[in-house]
């Protein structure tokens, strides 16, 4: 099995994206900005039929039991195409969370329904002022009879807006353990206020007060039920590695093809050595970060555990490189094209944005580092 | 890159060959970052040599073991963990696989046996006082009178020189021909009359490189490699796995390794140094960046095994592992602070009431000031960055 280079499947995965999202491109993605209305109304039940809603699904339930590295060649095509719909927050993030711990029933009654897109899920733990630690949970659940009651507030529900069901993290009243709930959207108590992040991709703020009609899906002692959290996410930061080094790659070719052709004291800006370095610069982060990248996906999908030392010290890696590589190709981005790529109209805009998001998204470098500091210094 | 079983097992038994018979006064000066000199060298040439360790990414034919390309690079990562000397990449990697490829017969029976035993050290005559980089512009001429050339001029930078046996040279038979034509590659006994080395001495205050002068040095026209004015190809020409070994992941791993031991036994603000902040922080940097540049190696790794040529695009390597090694150097040095201060260890004890200074402090600023050669030697970081953005991006 190869480690960097993609399996044929794989190759027509990502070949299929790519001409898809080239096909498809019916809005200029810099329309997107401060636009929280789904302006693609027809592509989540398109990405449905391509299959690739099924992909993270079990067999058993109508998917096709992806593994990481299948996962990672289709987001790393949807960053480079800059896609806003919530792949890796539904499909990714909250459906593979819920075909962890869900029980029967649901399984039965969600999974299907989120491989052939006619449900969508979402992620509720984020609390405000934790920055992305999911170990702060103030949201409680009360039992009432056979119902649970929710209160508490949650930011950052990636995919929020629009969603079917959501999963929601919370403390069990009276007693020490976590549980996690789905609740399903648009029921009484609850407050879900839609926002478009910065990079257009929709995110949402939920308030509940006495929600009712929330199921438990599992619930543990804390650091069972937020290993959970952590394992989710963990298949979530990879995922959004692999967008991320799209992103950066198709930022790099934009902005290469733009110094080639632009001319400045009558030479192709590309002309310029202290330009050519730069952009071989950031060319070998990019090459670097997606060879990191797939071995890591590799190494997620043959090791058993997922807890098992070395991949934690390789999924903080990935995550700590991609997140500085992502800052330095914005960076160069904006500076290499000068003025026109401050504006919110070029092309390399869309860009800049998801990239400059990515780079704190689940955890800044700096954060991560400290994991890969911890797994080296004080194994 | 993830090891197969069977390249963990291969890892397993490199690790244990070098624990059992690498001897303990080199290990130990390896781990303290010394030289350790010719004698020693040979010494551990020979253990190699008669475990058919020496070059066993040779062919068969030429006492190799025709090691795989996974295989030679844990060979020599698991060389740098295990303190093993760096082993000499002009005299094996080089010279070695030049004559398998370029050599006429007699020129490989009267050198590949000897090398591939250990007894025979090389040194590279390319650079020149007025041509580092640009190789091309080198001026030492070579004169054909009868069957022998006469070789004038002076080699800069040549690693070694000091120590070495013999020498393989660029020299400039034709000089109407363009720069990179009237080139030839010659192979020149260090003993022949005519050569005088000066060792110079470096910013570390190591002799690690030399001035090699050539005055009507006599050299045997059987002694040219391929035909005159055509040697510029056989220069160019490194193999596909010397090339993928220019990350140099193993020689990473062994400053890593000397990092880590700084970090468990400095203190700092009462906490040992690996609870530091500033220190986890770039600790980790470079962890990472070793993890990227491994992972990226084994791109290339891969391609080379499925026969796909790794092309120019290969240079990120060297450019990326030479940095990356200086940064671990660095980062020794700063964790120090006054330890990493004093002189060398070896000239300390040279001079009669010296202290001697801890092993792993006594030569840091030296090997900081060493590697600073890595980013220059062998093509410069801009010449890299030169050829990925012509011969890769086509800018």
């Amino acid at each position: 099995m190869s480690a960097y280079t993609l399996t044929e499947q794989q190759e027509m995965l990502a070949d299929s994206a790519r001409h898809y999202l080239s096909r498809s491109k019916t809005e200029k993605p810099h329309a997107r900005q401060n636009d929280d209305q789904v302006n693609h109304p027809t592509r989540w039940s398109e990405m449905a039929d391509l299959g690739w809603l099924a992909l993270p699904v079990p067999e058993a339930y109508g998917g096709l039991t992806g593994s990481m590295a299948d996962i990672c060649a289709l987001t790393e095509e949807l960053g480079r195409g800059v896609v806003n719909e919530p792949y890796i927050a539904s499909a990714v993030l909250a459906g593979m969370l819920m075909a962890d711990v869900a029980p029967q029933a649901v399984l039965d009654e969600w999974l299907p329904a989120l491989a052939d897109g006619s449900k969508r899920v979402a992620l509720a733990a984020w609390e405000p002022g934790a920055r992305f630690d999911l170990a702060e949970v103030k949201a409680c659940a009360v039992q009432v009879g056979a119902d649970w009651q929710l209160e508490g507030q949650k930011v950052l529900v990636l995919g929020g807006g629009g969603a079917d069901g959501l999963l929601v993290s919370a403390c069990i009243s009276g007693s020490p353990d976590l549980g996690l709930f789905l609740l399903p959207a648009g029921g009484p108590g609850q407050q879900l206020i839609a926002q478009t992040l910065f990079d257009g991709q929709g995110s949402a703020e939920l308030t509940i007060h006495e929600a009712s009609g929330a199921t438990l899906l599992c619930r543990g002692e804390r650091s069972e039920l937020l290993g959970q959290l952590e394992l989710a996410l963990d298949r979530t930061v990879l995922a959004h590695c692999a967008d991320t080094v799209g992103a950066s790659a198709r930022a790099f070719e934009i902005t290469r093809e733009y110094l080639g052709t632009r001319s400045q004291f009558g030479k192709p800006i590309a002309a310029n050595q202290v330009v050519q370095h730069r952009l071989v610069d950031m060319f070998v982060e990019i090459e670097e970060a997606r060879s990191l990248m797939r071995m890591t996906a590799n190494l997620y999908d043959a090791t058993a555990s997922k807890s098992d030392p070395e991949l934690q010290r390789h999924l903080a890696a990935t995550k700590a490189y991609v997140a500085q590589v992502a800052h330095h190709v914005w960076e160069e981005s904006v500076q290499l094209h000068g003025a026109i790529g401050m504006t919110q109209e070029y092309e390399v805009g869309a860009y800049v944005r998801r990239l400059a998001l990515a780079s704190n998204l689940f955890g800044d470098a700096a954060l991560h580092l400290e994991r890969v500091a911890t797994s080296s210094l004080n194994p | 890159m993830l090891d197969t079983p069977e390249l963990s097992a291969f890892r397993h038994s490199i690790r244990s060959f070098v624990a059992e018979h690498l001897p303990d006064d080199i290990r130990q000066m390896v781990r303290e970052g010394r030289q350790i000199g010719r004698d020693r060298m040979h010494a551990w040439h020979a253990i190699l040599a008669s475990h058919g360790l020496l070059v066993p990414h040779w062919p068969v034919e030429w006492g190799g073991q025709g090691f795989s390309v996974p295989q030679q690079l844990v060979f020599d990562e698991e060389m740098a963990l295990g303190d093993a000397p760096e082993l000499n990449a002009i005299t094996f990697d080089m010279i070695g696989p030049v004559l398998q490829r370029y050599g006429n017969a007699a020129q490989q029976h009267r050198f590949l046996p000897e090398i591939a035993s250990g007894q025979q050290w090389w040194c590279q005559g390319y650079s020149e006082p007025n041509a580092g980089s640009d190789l091309a512009s080198l001026a030492t001429h070579a004169e054909l009178v009868g069957d022998h050339y006469i070789v004038t001029g002076s080699k800069i930078w040549t690693s070694g020189a000091q120590y070495a046996d013999w020498m393989f040279c660029l020299v400039r038979t034709d000089r109407e021909a363009r720069a990179q034509q009237g080139i030839s590659f010659l192979l020149i006994d260090m003993k022949s009359p005519g050569i005088t080395v000066r060792p110079i001495v470096g910013i570390h205050g190591w002799s690690v490189f030399n001035e090699v002068f050539l005055d009507q040095v006599q050299v045997p026209v059987s002694l040219r490699i391929g035909e005159e004015n055509r040697g510029w190809t056989i220069a160019k020409s490194l193999l596909e796995f010397e090339r993928l070994k220019l990350a140099r992941i193993g020689e990473n791993k062994r400053r890593r390794a000397r990092a880590l031991a700084v970090a468990h036994t400095r203190r700092e603000a009462g906490q040992p140094l690996s609870e530091r902040p500033w220190f986890r922080q770039r600790f980790a940097e470079l962890d990472c960046r070793l993890m990227a540049l491994q992972a990226n190696a084994g791109r290339f790794i891969e391609r080379a095994q499925a026969g796909e040529p790794i092309g120019a695009e290969v240079s990120m390597l060297k450019l990326r592992g030479s940095r990356l090694i200086q940064l671990w150097e660095e980062l020794i040095v700063d964790a120090l602070g006054p330890e990493a201060m004093p002189l060398d260890n070896d000239w300390l004890l040279s001079h009669a009431g010296a202290k001697p200074q801890d092993r792993i402090a006594g030569t840091a600023s030296s090997r900081r000031f060493l590697s600073r050669g890595f980013t220059i030697a062998g093509g410069s970081s801009e010449i890299q960055h030169n050829i990925l953005a012509k011969q890769v991006l086509a800018l």
